[in-house]
Protein backbone atom coordinates (compact mmCIF):
# COMPACT_ATOMS: atom_id res chain seq x y z
CA UNK A 1 0.00 0.00 0.00
CA UNK A 2 1.70 3.14 -0.93
CA UNK A 3 2.58 5.88 2.01
CA UNK A 4 1.84 9.28 1.46
CA UNK A 5 4.76 10.11 3.05
CA UNK A 6 6.77 8.44 0.30
CA UNK A 7 4.81 9.08 -2.42
CA UNK A 8 7.45 11.20 -5.21
CA UNK A 9 8.05 12.51 -8.74
CA UNK A 10 10.48 14.80 -9.83
CA UNK A 11 9.64 18.31 -9.57
CA UNK A 12 10.66 21.47 -9.39
CA UNK A 13 8.16 22.58 -6.72
CA UNK A 14 6.94 21.37 -4.04
CA UNK A 15 3.89 19.16 -4.77
CA UNK A 16 0.22 17.88 -3.30
CA UNK A 17 1.00 13.98 -2.43
CA UNK A 18 -2.43 12.38 -3.83
CA UNK A 19 -2.96 8.88 -2.33
CA UNK A 20 -6.14 8.45 -3.21
CA UNK A 21 -8.16 9.66 -6.04
CA UNK A 22 -11.50 8.23 -6.29
CA UNK A 23 -12.96 7.20 -9.93
CA UNK A 24 -16.30 7.08 -11.30
CA UNK A 25 -16.21 3.62 -13.00
CA UNK A 26 -17.61 1.62 -9.53
CA UNK A 27 -20.86 2.25 -7.84
CA UNK A 28 -20.21 -0.48 -5.36
CA UNK A 29 -18.82 1.57 -2.67
CA UNK A 30 -16.77 -1.37 -1.05
CA UNK A 31 -13.48 0.35 -0.91
CA UNK A 32 -11.03 2.81 -1.08
CA UNK A 33 -10.12 4.82 -4.13
CA UNK A 34 -13.57 4.19 -5.65
CA UNK A 35 -16.44 5.87 -5.42
CA UNK A 36 -18.07 5.56 -2.02
CA UNK A 37 -21.48 5.62 -0.94
CA UNK A 38 -23.24 5.92 2.37
CA UNK A 39 -26.87 5.75 2.94
CA UNK A 40 -28.16 9.23 5.40
CA UNK A 41 -30.56 8.06 8.20
CA UNK A 42 -34.13 9.25 7.86
CA UNK A 43 -34.67 12.05 10.44
CA UNK A 44 -37.03 12.16 13.46
CA UNK A 45 -39.42 15.21 12.06
CA UNK A 46 -38.81 16.48 8.19
CA UNK A 47 -38.44 19.45 10.46
CA UNK A 48 -35.10 18.47 11.83
CA UNK A 49 -31.85 18.44 9.95
CA UNK A 50 -30.38 14.52 10.57
CA UNK A 51 -26.26 14.20 10.25
CA UNK A 52 -25.16 10.88 9.49
CA UNK A 53 -21.70 9.54 9.26
CA UNK A 54 -20.07 6.73 7.22
CA UNK A 55 -16.75 5.50 7.67
CA UNK A 56 -14.40 3.26 6.11
CA UNK A 57 -10.42 2.04 7.36
CA UNK A 58 -7.69 4.44 6.36
CA UNK A 59 -5.36 1.86 4.87
CA UNK A 60 -2.56 4.27 4.97
CA UNK A 61 -1.71 4.90 8.52
CA UNK A 62 -1.70 8.71 8.18
CA UNK A 63 -3.92 12.31 8.85
CA UNK A 64 -4.47 13.35 5.29
CA UNK A 65 -6.29 16.59 3.69
CA UNK A 66 -9.72 15.37 2.24
CA UNK A 67 -11.48 16.86 -0.66
CA UNK A 68 -14.43 15.41 -1.96
CA UNK A 69 -17.57 16.16 -3.74
CA UNK A 70 -20.78 14.69 -3.33
CA UNK A 71 -23.98 13.43 -5.30
CA UNK A 72 -27.78 12.34 -4.81
CA UNK A 73 -27.60 10.76 -8.09
CA UNK A 74 -24.50 9.70 -8.80
CA UNK A 75 -24.52 11.63 -11.97
CA UNK A 76 -24.48 15.24 -10.67
CA UNK A 77 -21.97 16.62 -7.89
CA UNK A 78 -21.14 19.21 -5.26
CA UNK A 79 -18.54 20.73 -3.94
CA UNK A 80 -18.05 19.94 0.17
CA UNK A 81 -20.23 22.31 2.50
CA UNK A 82 -19.61 22.69 5.87
CA UNK A 83 -22.06 21.02 8.30
CA UNK A 84 -25.56 22.75 8.48
CA UNK A 85 -26.64 21.01 11.65
CA UNK A 86 -25.70 24.15 13.86
CA UNK A 87 -28.33 26.29 12.52
CA UNK A 88 -31.68 24.35 13.88
CA UNK A 89 -32.90 25.25 11.08
CA UNK A 90 -34.36 23.77 7.43
CA UNK A 91 -32.68 23.42 4.35
CA UNK A 92 -32.26 26.02 1.61
CA UNK A 93 -33.59 24.56 -1.69
CA UNK A 94 -30.78 25.20 -3.02
CA UNK A 95 -29.44 22.62 -1.06
CA UNK A 96 -31.66 19.72 -2.47
CA UNK A 97 -32.00 18.90 1.16
CA UNK A 98 -28.32 17.47 1.92
CA UNK A 99 -24.98 18.36 2.12
CA UNK A 100 -21.91 16.29 2.50
CA UNK A 101 -18.41 17.09 4.12
CA UNK A 102 -15.62 14.93 5.24
CA UNK A 103 -12.40 14.05 7.47
CA UNK A 104 -9.72 12.08 7.86
CA UNK A 105 -7.28 10.81 10.66
CA UNK A 106 -4.61 7.98 11.03
CA UNK A 107 -7.10 4.92 11.06
CA UNK A 108 -10.35 6.41 9.78
CA UNK A 109 -11.79 8.02 6.66
CA UNK A 110 -14.90 9.75 7.41
CA UNK A 111 -18.16 11.08 5.47
CA UNK A 112 -20.73 12.98 6.38
CA UNK A 113 -24.39 13.87 5.18
CA UNK A 114 -26.88 16.46 6.95
CA UNK A 115 -29.52 15.35 5.43
CA UNK A 116 -33.67 16.28 6.02
CA UNK A 117 -35.12 13.78 3.85
CA UNK A 118 -38.25 11.59 5.02
CA UNK A 119 -36.71 8.36 4.15
CA UNK A 120 -32.94 6.90 3.53
CA UNK A 121 -31.18 7.97 1.00
CA UNK A 122 -28.19 7.05 -0.77
CA UNK A 123 -25.19 9.83 -0.66
CA UNK A 124 -22.12 9.14 -3.53
CA UNK A 125 -18.94 10.98 -2.87
CA UNK A 126 -15.65 11.20 -4.99
CA UNK A 127 -12.75 11.94 -2.57
CA UNK A 128 -9.05 12.99 -2.63
CA UNK A 129 -6.89 12.42 -0.09
CA UNK A 130 -3.34 13.86 0.16
CA UNK A 131 -0.19 14.72 2.74
CA UNK A 132 -0.40 17.08 4.85
CA UNK A 133 3.36 18.06 3.93
CA UNK B 1 3.76 -0.39 -4.59
CA UNK B 2 0.19 -1.49 -5.33
CA UNK B 3 -2.77 0.84 -7.37
CA UNK B 4 -2.05 3.76 -9.80
CA UNK B 5 -0.87 6.87 -8.89
CA UNK B 6 -1.13 9.89 -11.53
CA UNK B 7 -2.21 13.39 -10.71
CA UNK B 8 -3.40 16.12 -13.55
CA UNK B 9 -1.70 19.36 -13.50
CA UNK B 10 -3.65 21.26 -16.06
CA UNK B 11 -4.39 24.41 -13.54
CA UNK B 12 -1.17 24.35 -11.78
CA UNK B 13 -3.01 23.01 -8.76
CA UNK B 14 -0.05 20.46 -6.99
CA UNK B 15 2.42 22.83 -6.79
CA UNK B 16 2.84 24.07 -3.37
CA UNK B 17 4.24 26.94 -2.26
CA UNK B 18 6.93 26.67 0.61
CA UNK B 19 5.44 27.72 2.80
CA UNK B 20 2.32 24.87 3.10
CA UNK B 21 2.57 23.36 6.66
CA UNK B 22 1.72 22.34 9.72
CA UNK B 23 1.58 24.45 12.72
CA UNK B 24 -0.18 24.04 16.29
CA UNK B 25 -2.41 26.88 17.12
CA UNK B 26 -2.64 28.09 21.43
CA UNK B 27 -6.25 27.98 22.78
CA UNK B 28 -8.16 31.05 21.52
CA UNK B 29 -8.33 33.29 24.53
CA UNK B 30 -7.90 36.98 22.92
CA UNK B 31 -11.09 38.90 23.20
CA UNK B 32 -11.88 40.09 20.21
CA UNK B 33 -15.38 41.73 18.35
CA UNK B 34 -16.42 43.87 20.69
CA UNK B 35 -20.26 44.77 21.33
CA UNK B 36 -20.79 47.28 23.77
CA UNK B 37 -17.17 46.66 25.71
CA UNK B 38 -17.75 42.62 25.50
CA UNK B 39 -16.04 40.22 23.07
CA UNK B 40 -18.32 38.62 21.17
CA UNK B 41 -15.38 36.20 20.04
CA UNK B 42 -12.12 34.61 22.13
CA UNK B 43 -9.55 34.09 18.65
CA UNK B 44 -5.68 33.58 18.69
CA UNK B 45 -4.40 34.92 14.69
CA UNK B 46 -1.37 33.26 13.42
CA UNK B 47 0.15 35.70 10.08
CA UNK B 48 2.28 33.26 8.14
CA UNK B 49 4.34 35.62 5.25
CA UNK B 50 4.55 33.25 1.94
CA UNK B 51 6.58 35.48 -0.12
CA UNK B 52 4.34 35.09 -3.84
CA UNK B 53 3.34 38.22 -4.30
CA UNK B 54 -0.03 37.37 -5.16
CA UNK B 55 -2.74 36.33 -3.57
CA UNK B 56 -2.82 32.39 -3.87
CA UNK B 57 -5.45 29.72 -4.34
CA UNK B 58 -5.05 27.86 -0.76
CA UNK B 59 -6.43 25.89 1.85
CA UNK B 60 -7.01 25.02 5.47
CA UNK B 61 -7.70 21.81 7.54
CA UNK B 62 -8.03 22.08 11.45
CA UNK B 63 -8.23 19.09 14.56
CA UNK B 64 -11.11 20.59 16.53
CA UNK B 65 -11.81 17.71 18.84
CA UNK B 66 -8.53 16.76 20.15
CA UNK B 67 -9.27 12.96 18.90
CA UNK B 68 -6.60 12.97 15.82
CA UNK B 69 -9.28 13.82 13.39
CA UNK B 70 -8.68 16.66 10.40
CA UNK B 71 -11.39 18.30 9.03
CA UNK B 72 -12.38 21.17 7.25
CA UNK B 73 -13.88 24.00 8.06
CA UNK B 74 -16.83 23.14 10.16
CA UNK B 75 -18.36 26.40 10.98
CA UNK B 76 -17.77 30.03 10.43
CA UNK B 77 -17.37 32.73 13.15
CA UNK B 78 -21.22 33.86 12.91
CA UNK B 79 -21.69 30.04 14.98
CA UNK B 80 -18.35 30.84 16.72
CA UNK B 81 -17.44 27.17 17.40
CA UNK B 82 -17.24 23.50 15.64
CA UNK B 83 -19.45 20.47 16.73
CA UNK B 84 -17.96 17.16 16.57
CA UNK B 85 -19.93 15.57 13.20
CA UNK B 86 -18.90 11.80 15.34
CA UNK B 87 -21.20 12.54 18.15
CA UNK B 88 -22.73 16.24 17.79
CA UNK B 89 -22.12 17.00 21.59
CA UNK B 90 -18.22 17.84 21.72
CA UNK B 91 -17.21 21.06 20.37
CA UNK B 92 -14.05 22.98 19.71
CA UNK B 93 -12.69 25.68 17.75
CA UNK B 94 -13.91 27.10 14.42
CA UNK B 95 -10.88 28.58 12.14
CA UNK B 96 -11.10 30.61 9.74
CA UNK B 97 -8.17 31.57 6.83
CA UNK B 98 -7.64 34.12 4.36
CA UNK B 99 -4.72 35.25 2.41
CA UNK B 100 -3.31 38.26 0.43
CA UNK B 101 -0.08 38.98 -1.73
CA UNK B 102 1.81 39.14 1.51
CA UNK B 103 0.64 36.89 4.35
CA UNK B 104 -1.69 33.71 5.25
CA UNK B 105 -3.67 34.92 7.81
CA UNK B 106 -5.05 31.95 10.42
CA UNK B 107 -7.60 32.79 13.46
CA UNK B 108 -8.75 30.18 15.53
CA UNK B 109 -12.03 31.33 17.46
CA UNK B 110 -14.44 30.13 19.87
CA UNK B 111 -17.27 31.94 22.11
CA UNK B 112 -15.67 31.89 25.22
CA UNK B 113 -11.63 31.58 26.24
CA UNK B 114 -11.85 28.43 28.11
CA UNK B 115 -10.27 26.45 25.90
CA UNK B 116 -6.96 25.33 26.45
CA UNK B 117 -3.55 23.57 25.04
CA UNK B 118 -2.72 23.77 21.43
CA UNK B 119 -4.61 22.78 18.27
CA UNK B 120 -2.92 21.61 14.91
CA UNK B 121 -3.69 23.54 11.64
CA UNK B 122 -2.42 22.23 8.55
CA UNK B 123 -2.82 25.11 5.51
CA UNK B 124 -1.44 24.57 1.53
CA UNK B 125 -0.95 27.41 -0.63
CA UNK B 126 -0.65 26.66 -4.48
CA UNK B 127 2.23 28.43 -6.10
CA UNK B 128 1.62 30.15 -9.81
CA UNK B 129 -2.29 29.23 -8.95
CA UNK B 130 -3.65 32.98 -8.06
CA UNK B 131 -7.10 33.77 -6.55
Amino acid sequence: MADVTKLQFYSEDVTDKIAVYSTNDDSSGSGIGIKGSMTAVAPASPADIATTIATIPNPYGKRCLMTLSWSLDGVNYFPQNQPAYYYNATFASYFWQALGFGGCSDSTIYFGTDSQFTSNQTVYFIFALDSPT
Amino acid sequence: MSGTIFFKDRRNLLKRGTVSGTVNMAAPTTGAYPVGGSPTLYVTNLTIPHGLGYPPVFRYYSEPFGDGVVWPPLTDRLQGRSFNPNNLAQDGPGIIAWVDSTNLYLQLFYINNSLTGTYPVYYVLYKDFSL
